[in-house]
């Protein structure tokens, strides 16, 4: 008896301290009968995705296209165990995005492009971090999902983190990629991965630092918090290994939102 | 009911006093400006250019143990390796991670990047939550930061010269959920720097140097990308500036005609290929392609009449494989003026 219960707690010890991520990307270079313009996206996501896995505390369980994937961003959809966000810990999406106005409902939204035409995930339909792996960190490399020109960030990203999500990578503008040098776009994406997981940088700055070598890149973070001063912290101290420590926030709890700009 | 008065009177205060929204954006120098001009007037003015190749770097294992030997005594750029410190050696970089720093070294050692997080989180409002560095600033001590504690890593060659490029800075807030109250602090100046050699300006993001301020300005973070190169015997000829244009509408990637407000610029100079240094120019387009939505991708054009080959440039290559294709992109009207179609 005592042996089964050492070997329970042994175990149990073990799967913490080897607490494994479950990660997943979507991506894509070109849209159906060219809705959007051609965007190298697959040259970032697919490298991150592959270097990720270099790491033996990351499961990958899925690198997809953005065909028919909105309900897979949505909460309808997201809880899917192989493609939905909330299958994932941590996630990456590289294409196009924005923000957009619905008229119908006067709702400022971030969104999300996919492949097929006039398709948008937007953030009004999305709640992260609620159900299956219960998404953690949330990442675009894609322009503007984080705008804030017309002050109307949060209440885009509000419904997002009040599913439980503690932290999102994005931009605030423009997201630049090169046209042809792919090695360049590929090395972003292994730069992400790499920080994340071996130089022990917060995931602000493992974004920063991966991001930054394009002068013009105008990126941004955000993290969810249930006071000003916790928000601040998870903003600034959230790292990749412990994502998991930090407290999930939902709905009410979720008072405020730190952020980063580089500007 | 004083008391309340007075209450009252101190969050209104708090909340119209120190919180804000920071008014702060990156600005470009009157260098970069001026490279821009001159491109946009010339693409490159002169009629061959220097074929240089790539040197190796000295490893990264060495300079590892150079920077932290160089550092090891810093204030706010260290590498106190006392204490807990932690050093990974990978394939492609070493990273070594110290009580708040961390040091990436990557490849061949021409590529590193150091970060103080701790020193910068420390010291947020030091010198004043909304006080940025100005341009003029932040290319002074930018300057200073690498000629003195770079020197041995940087080098400055013969015919070489550092270029201030642009400020940019980190900004952290909080808000309220519902977007009723915002408070933001000015986090870090940041300064980017180019290289020219003779003259002519490494584009394509082929050489350059960041460097971060605190808040109370001082140096917490660098960044480096920055090779030796070697001329060779060969010349590479300019080409001519209708051809050079001809190749930027014909290899630019954006230029499926549903871009709005499209912006386009242009810096001509050298493009390190990965293998060689040979004329280029740096085509940067942006625009909004649906409403709330934007795009940006820069193309590298090849500017020679003649090219050395085998290095890693993608539009070099769809030149030697295309040859020079007609095509009227987006960009054609910004680029070519109405008298010079």
């Amino acid at each position: 008896m005592n042996k089964m219960l050492m070997f329970l707690i042994i175990f149990l010890i073990s799967s913490f301290a080897y607490a494994t991520y479950y990660i997943g990307a979507k991506s894509e270079n070109t849209w159906e009968n060219n809705w959007k313009d051609p965007w190298r996206g697959n040259d970032v996501c697919s490298y991150w995705y592959s270097t990720m896995g270099y790491y033996s505390s990351i499961d990958q369980i899925s690198y997809t296209s953005l065909g028919s994937a909105k309900t897979r961003y949505e909460t309808d959809g997201d809880q899917n165990s192989t493609y939905g966000l909330d299958a994932f810990d941590i996630y990456l999406h590289c294409g196009h995005s924005g923000h957009y106005y619905t008229s119908n409902d006067g709702v400022h939204n971030a969104q999300w492009h996919m492949w097929n035409e006039d398709t948008r995930a937007l953030s009004k339909n999305m709640r992260l971090g609620d159900e299956t792996r219960e998404l953690k960190l949330f990442s675009t490399y894609g322009c503007a999902q984080m705008y804030d020109e017309d002050g109307h960030r949060l209440e885009r990203w509000n419904p997002i983190f009040k599913g439980g999500l503690k932290f999102a990578t994005g931009f605030w503008e423009l997201a630049w990629l090169f046209g042809s040098d792919y090695t360049s776009n590929r090395q972003l994406g292994i730069d992400y991965a790499q920080y994340l997981n071996t130089t022990n940088k917060t995931v602000k700055y493992a974004w920063w630092d991966a991001v930054k070598e394009h002068p013009d890149n105008k990126p941004a973070v955000l993290a969810s918090g249930a006071s000003q001063s916790n928000a601040a912290s998870r903003r600034d101290n959230m790292r990749m290994v412990d994502l998991p420590n930090y407290s999930v926030l939902r709905d009410g709890d979720v008072d405020w939102l730190g952020w980063t700009q580089w500007r | 009911m004083k008391r309340a008065i007075f209450f009252l009177i101190s969050v209104f205060l708090f909340v119209n006093v120190y919180a804000e929204k920071l008014d702060v954006k990156g600005q470009i120098s009157d260098e970069l400006k001026q490279i821009q001009k001159d491109s946009e007037d010339y693409r490159i003015n002169r009629d061959s250019v220097k074929l240089m190749v790539r040197k190796n770097g000295s490893g990264k294992e060495f300079v590892t143990q150079k920077l932290i030997e160089k550092f090891k005594t810093g204030d706010t750029i260290n590498t106190k390796t006392s204490g807990n410190w932690e050093m990974n050696l990978k394939d492609d970089f070493n990273s070594v991670v110290g009580d708040g720093w961390d040091l990436t070294v990557f490849g061949d050692g021409t590529r590193v990047n150091y970060r103080n997080w701790k020193y910068a989180q420390e010291n947020k409002a030091k010198y004043g939550k909304a006080k940025e560095m100005s341009l003029n600033e932040l290319k002074t001590a930018g300057e200073r930061f690498i000629k003195e504690e770079l020197k041995d890593f940087v080098k400055i060659g013969v015919g070489e010269e550092l270029i201030f490029m642009q400020s940019k800075y980190e900004v952290d807030g909080v808000g309220t959920a519902d977007g009723t109250f915002v408070d933001e602090t000015l986090a870090s100046n940041i300064a980017y720097f180019g290289r020219k050699k003779d003259g002519l300006m490494f584009v394509g993001n082929s050489s350059m140097i960041i460097i971060e301020f605190s808040n109370d300005r001082k140096p917490v973070s660098f960044y480096y990308k920055w090779k030796d190169y070697e001329e060779l015997e060969d010349n590479i000829e300019v080409a001519s500036r209708e051809e050079i244009d001809y190749r930027i509408s014909s290899f630019s990637s954006m230029n499926f005609g549903n871009v709005k407000n499209l912006d386009v610029k242009l810096f001509c100079g050298i493009y390190d290929d990965s293998q060689f240094v040979q004329p280029a120019c740096e085509i940067k387009q942006n625009g909004e392609i649906s409403d709330g939505e934007f795009v940006g991708i820069i193309n590298i054009i090849p500017a020679g009449k003649n090219h050395a080959e085998g290095g890693n440039w993608g539009e070099l290559k769809m030149l030697n494989s295309y040859g020079e294709i007609c095509r009227e992109s987006d960009i054609t009207g910004e680029i070519f003026p109405e008298n010079e179609k």
